[in-house]
């Protein structure tokens, strides 16, 4: 019954005893998180087995029923969402150990905190069923990140500080979009909302309410135009912080939208206009994601900006109208978390041994670091969008979503963007299987490093191969039966 | 690129506004807001907390997740500020570190040395960009400090009656130390709250906090229901929530005074933690 909450509670909990342990007794510090992200790990997947067979899950926090008090409500797809954050942290903290206990000396116990308290805020904002709260947990999740992006080396303070002021403005114009809502119905639980929304008169002021919530969640999530904090935030900081936030911060804002387009929001309620300005933007952020991908020279820079192209799919996806595309949208945050995990993961290992990501730095990897090589090609091809890699089957999705709506330009952005990636890709993989490497490179792969990565390689193909099922049982109960 | 941004404020803003134009007229009895929740908490807040102020009953108790969570976000911005600023303490940074000879007045700055060794009988560390304070400043506010204190008490356990709690006054507490360091310096603030006592103190707030959600944990109610105080101390149930609040409140109060002052100490001093202002 309290599974609900005890995903998020050792989180938090070891969050404040880490600093309190890192003022006493330092070398309890990692211990202590690593156990904080096991027990939420493994109390998400406890709660989704539990969901799967009974259904939908409320927590009343404080015991107050809603909407007076706050409520948690997990269905499958949120509980699926759980398990994601919850594992992909947890892979990025072992296989990151060595920066972590190094890397930031005496503010180890601060970094762990706030790591922590970054993912139980993203855990936080996919279980809660209250707006408002909501908000707070962006909070939560988006300071904890700004601070974890903004420690490194260089530039990476200012890229952070980018971050925050455009990430503070999307999440104000959030809670501006909640104001609205609760000066128009009188309440902040989504449940109810939707109640009342259904029911009230459409007005001026309900399409204003919701165009600025929505607004607001776009800049969070970087949707082209707003994406420029981005590639700087993540291709600065220290590795450590990318590979943890990049699986999480987009896809988590990608998924809040998708609950309220399907939960709270009824199509009256959205502006006419909504609907086409998503669709445009999304075709261009897959266009402008890609072109931009492609002129970069620093390759954890050229990640961020085809993350800046996923968003693209999502939004397109959602927005696009019918049951195939939602479908393929919802799997899509799956499959794009997985694999930005994959590639995140496998570009820290090679960073730590060959320094600056440029190109030129990357020859005869294949021969030094196999086992990495390989995850980061599956990881690469599930970006591509390879069968039976789980990204073929989200992009697959999308594709067909979007003929059966005659959608062809965001068609087009999908195939195009595909081919882009095909071709960073491969440039990448040429420089690093046929070039021989420096007489000075002295590689290493430790087995703490590569597990965790071959893990989530596995896991692409078995996400990929168990897609249907994954359909089945976590996504297609959640659409609404009235989307076709 | 200025014009374009002035345009795109002023649009924006023209958006807003217009799309006020069905919004309930202010303070209206019939609006859903009056209507919906806020109906429920004025009629029955007192009956289920004990708390005549209903801000406070429903920042405290009926909404008291949200407010863990705020008080988590001010235990992070101390965390952030921490890990983003903080020097490591073997860094050196030249400029910022001046000695006075204690015989001649003489005030030197050493160029290899940040700390001198223990003890020093000659030398005594002075601010690079600081007067000598000023004895009647210092007096007046030593004296003005505890009054200040007492009324941050006073504000934190007051939140029941009156406007108050533990964020205002956490603040005001913090607000006695800030003083402290501006009219001595910040070497006597670090001597009375050092950084692993702030430290320490943030996250013991908000573990108190934590520690009574997980109190109801305990006794097999839900997270954060203060309903599990009851029959603790013989009180009835709504005293209990009226003791939950208290609790936390008092929680808010440590990681918003720790908070602060940590903060403070760090910008201060450009992140040495030693001098500065």
């Amino acid at each position: 019954m309290h599974d609900v909450v005890l995903t998020i509670l050792p989180l938090l909990f070891g969050s404040f005893l880490a600093i309190l342990a890192g003022w006493t007794r330092s070398a309890l510090v990692y211990p202590l998180g690593a156990v904080a992200l096991v027990m939420s790990t493994c109390f998400s997947v406890k709660l989704l087995l539990g969901v799967l067979s009974t259904g939908t899950a409320t927590y009343l926090l404080g015991g107050w029923s809603p909407p007076w008090g706050i409520v948690f409500v997990i269905d499958a797809f949120s509980a699926g969402m759980l398990v994601l954050i919850a594992a992909s942290a947890l892979f990025t903290y072992l296989a990151f150990r060595t920066e972590i206990l190094e890397g930031f000396a005496e503010k180890t116990a601060a970094f762990v905190s706030l790591l922590l308290l970054t993912v139980a805020g993203h855990m936080g904002i996919v279980a809660t069923g209250d707006l408002f709260n909501l908000y707070v947990l962006i909070e939560v999740a988006a300071l904890s990140g700004y601070a974890l992006l903004g420690f490194g080396p260089g530039r990476a303070p200012l890229a952070s500080l980018n971050y925050l002021c455009v990430g503070s403005v999307g999440a104000s114009f959030y809670l501006l979009g909640v104001g609205y809502l609760y000066i128009l119905t009188g309440t902040l639980n989504m449940a109810d909302l939707a109640q009342i929304m259904a029911a009230a008169p459409v007005t001026a002021s309900l399409h204003g309410a919701v165009a600025v919530i929505l607004f607001g969640l776009w800049v969070k999530m970087a949707l082209f135009p707003f994406h420029g904090w981005l590639p700087g935030a993540y291709a600065m900081s220290a590795p450590v912080s990318a590979a943890l936030l990049a699986p999480l911060t987009t896809k988590v804002m990608v998924y809040v939208v998708i609950r309220l387009l399907i939960g709270v929001i009824p199509g009256a309620a959205m502006p006419e206009a909504v609907p086409d300005v998503a669709m445009l933007l999304g075709t261009a952020a897959i266009f402008a994601g890609s072109l931009m991908a492609f002129r970069q020279r620093d390759q954890r820079r050229m990640l961020a900006y085809i993350l800046v192209a996923e968003v693209g799919y999502m939004i397109g996806g959602m927005f696009i109208g019918n049951r195939t595309a939602m479908t393929g949208a919802m799997l899509h945050i799956f499959a794009d978390a997985l694999m930005t995990l994959t590639l995140f993961l496998a570009l820290g290992s090679i960073a730590r041994q060959r320094g600056e990501m440029v190109l030129e730095n990357m020859r005869g990897l294949f021969r030094t670091m196999p086992f990495t090589m390989s995850a980061f090609v599956l990881g690469a091809m599930s970006m591509i969008g390879v069968p039976p890699l789980f990204g073929f089957f989200s992009k697959w999705y999308l594709l067909s979503g979007a003929f059966e709506s005659g959608q062809y330009l965001f068609m087009v952005g999908l195939l195009v963007s595909s081919l882009v990636n095909v071709v960073l890709f491969f440039r990448f993989f040429e420089t690093a299987f046929f070039d021989e490497p420096g007489e000075s490179v002295r590689d290493i792969e430790h087995w703490s490093r590569v597990t965790p990565l071959a893990v989530a390689a596995v896991l692409l193909i078995v996400a990929g191969l168990s897609s249907g099922l994954i359909v089945d049982r976590l996504i297609a109960g959640i659409i609404p039966a009235s989307l076709i | 690129m200025k014009k374009t941004a002035l345009l795109a404020v002023i649009l924006t803003g023209a958006l807003l506004i217009l799309s006020m134009e069905n919004f309930p007229s202010w303070g209206d009895v019939q609006s859903p807001a009056s209507l919906h929740l806020s109906r429920h908490f004025i009629e029955k807040s007192y009956e289920q907390t004990l708390t005549p102020n209903l801000v406070t009953a429903v920042l405290g108790d009926y909404r008291g997740f949200d407010t863990m969570l705020e008080t988590v976000v001010v235990f992070t911005a101390a965390l952030a500020c921490f890990l983003v600023i903080r020097l490591p303490r073997d860094v050196c940074t030249p400029g910022l570190f001046y000695y006075r000879h204690m015989g001649t007045g003489l005030v030197v700055r050493k160029h290899d040395a940040c700390e001198l060794p223990g003890e020093n009988p000659t030398f005594e560390r002075v601010d690079s960009d600081w007067p000598p304070h000023d004895v009647v400043v210092a007096s007046t506010c030593r004296m003005v400090i505890p009054f200040i204190q007492l009324f941050g008490l006073y504000v934190v356990a007051h939140g029941h009656y009156s406007p108050g709690g533990g964020f205002q006054g956490g603040v005001i507490f913090a607000a006695s130390y800030v003083l402290l360091a501006v009219s001595h310096d910040l070497r006597t603030l670090v001597h009375r709250l050092n950084e692993r006592v702030t430290h320490l103190l943030s996250a013991a707030g908000v573990l108190l906090f934590f520690g009574v959600g997980l109190f109801g944990l305990a006794m097999g109610l839900n997270f954060l229901d203060y309903g599990a105080l009851e029959g603790v101390l013989g009180m009835s149930l709504a005293s209990g929530h009226s003791l939950g609040i208290l609790l936390v409140e008092i929680g808010v109060g440590m990681t918003v005074t720790a908070a602060l002052v940590i903060i403070f100490k760090l910008l201060s001093s450009r992140g040495t933690v030693t001098e500065g202002l």
